[in-house]
């Protein structure tokens, strides 16, 4: 999400938080509709808020807290996400100078890295996560093999592989990969190639 | 009479041709999470993004590309994006940005699978 459309998520989230505590606060009678200004001067709006005080019957009014609690807890969980949590970079710069930047998707490298260890015979399952740190990458991969294979020799050669794989490709070294191999229980269904 | 807007469609149309052209280059991609084109009248081209200011072009190339070094295969883009521009004459080449958004990755395909 890019910064325009995450101002607007936060306003929006902000203008939802506020609704619903106003309600809240205006249906337990902790409000009343003057403590909205000058926006209850427009009559409309000033009976509207006033009924929203005086609701009847009594179930209108536990559901109309019930509601205005949910959406105040839902807004405000939304909100910290929102604010607090770092955003997973979609893209690893390979290079950046005058002349402009070049990146690759982390999608792609992590299509590369799957697709590797696929490419391994035994293997048939992987799910993999490519990450960078300074200048180099990381890569976890969860491989399923084959209930036969050597599963020391299959993670050998995954990371072999994988790391020359990644290294041609983007160009930068891979200090870190991490196979774990899990093999596939008896009886579970196997790839055939 | 030309405007800014109809050069920067132009350019982009001849940057996308140079970009499919270019040896390692399967396809234009729209972009990862979100579009990036170039909007004219009537017209758009997606996956390259041009600006100009003050008579040099600031390109945005999304691609598709074949297994290969990508910095090796940059390098010819760009190569040949300057190329173009500078052929063109209006304008100058200013930073290019290449943003790899997937690749095909033949001679890794897998097999189909069976089950037993």
């Amino acid at each position: 999400m890019n910064i325009f459309n995450r101002i607007l998520a936060l306003l929006f989230l902000l203008l939802l938080l506020a609704l619903a505590v106003g309600t809240f606060g205006l249906s337990v009678g902790l409000l009343s509709a003057n403590a909205f200004g000058r926006a209850s001067q427009y009559a409309p709006l000033h009976h509207a808020l006033g009924d929203l005080g005086h609701l009847h019957p009594q179930i209108a009014k536990i559901t109309t807290v019930a509601v205005a609690v949910v959406v105040a807890i839902l807004a405000a969980f939304l909100l910290a996400l929102e604010v607090r949590s770092p955003r997973r970079e979609k893209e690893l710069i390979l290079s950046r100078d005058r002349q402009g930047e070049v990146a690759i998707g982390y999608s792609t490298l992590r299509k590369i890295a799957e697709k590797v260890s696929l490419g391994e015979a035994d293997v048939s399952r992987a799910r993999c996560r490519v990450s960078s740190r300074k200048e180099s990458l990381w890569v976890k991969c969860d491989v399923t093999a084959n209930p036969f294979a050597d599963a020391n020799h299959v993670g050998t050669e995954i990371e072999t592989t994988l790391r020359n794989r990644l290294e041609h490709t983007v160009g930068k070294p891979v200090e870190h990969i991490r196979v774990k191999v899990e093999l596939a229980e008896p009886g579970d269904r196997v790839r055939v190639r | 009479m030309l405007y800014a807007v109809d050069i920067e469609v132009e350019l982009a149309a001849l940057i996308r041709d140079v970009a499919l052209r270019t040896r390692g280059v399967l396809a234009i991609s729209s972009g990862i999470g979100y579009k990036e084109a170039t909007y004219g009248p009537g017209v758009t081209i997606e996956g390259v993004a041009v600006t100009i200011d003050s008579g040099h072009v600031k390109t945005n190339v999304h691609i598709v590309v074949a297994e290969a070094p990508i910095p090796e295969l940059s390098l010819r883009l760009r190569r040949g994006i300057q190329k173009v521009l500078r052929r063109d004459g209006r304008t100058r080449p200013g930073r290019i940005n290449v943003y790899v958004d997937d690749m095909e990755l033949t001679a890794l395909s897998v097999p189909a699978r069976q089950t037993v």
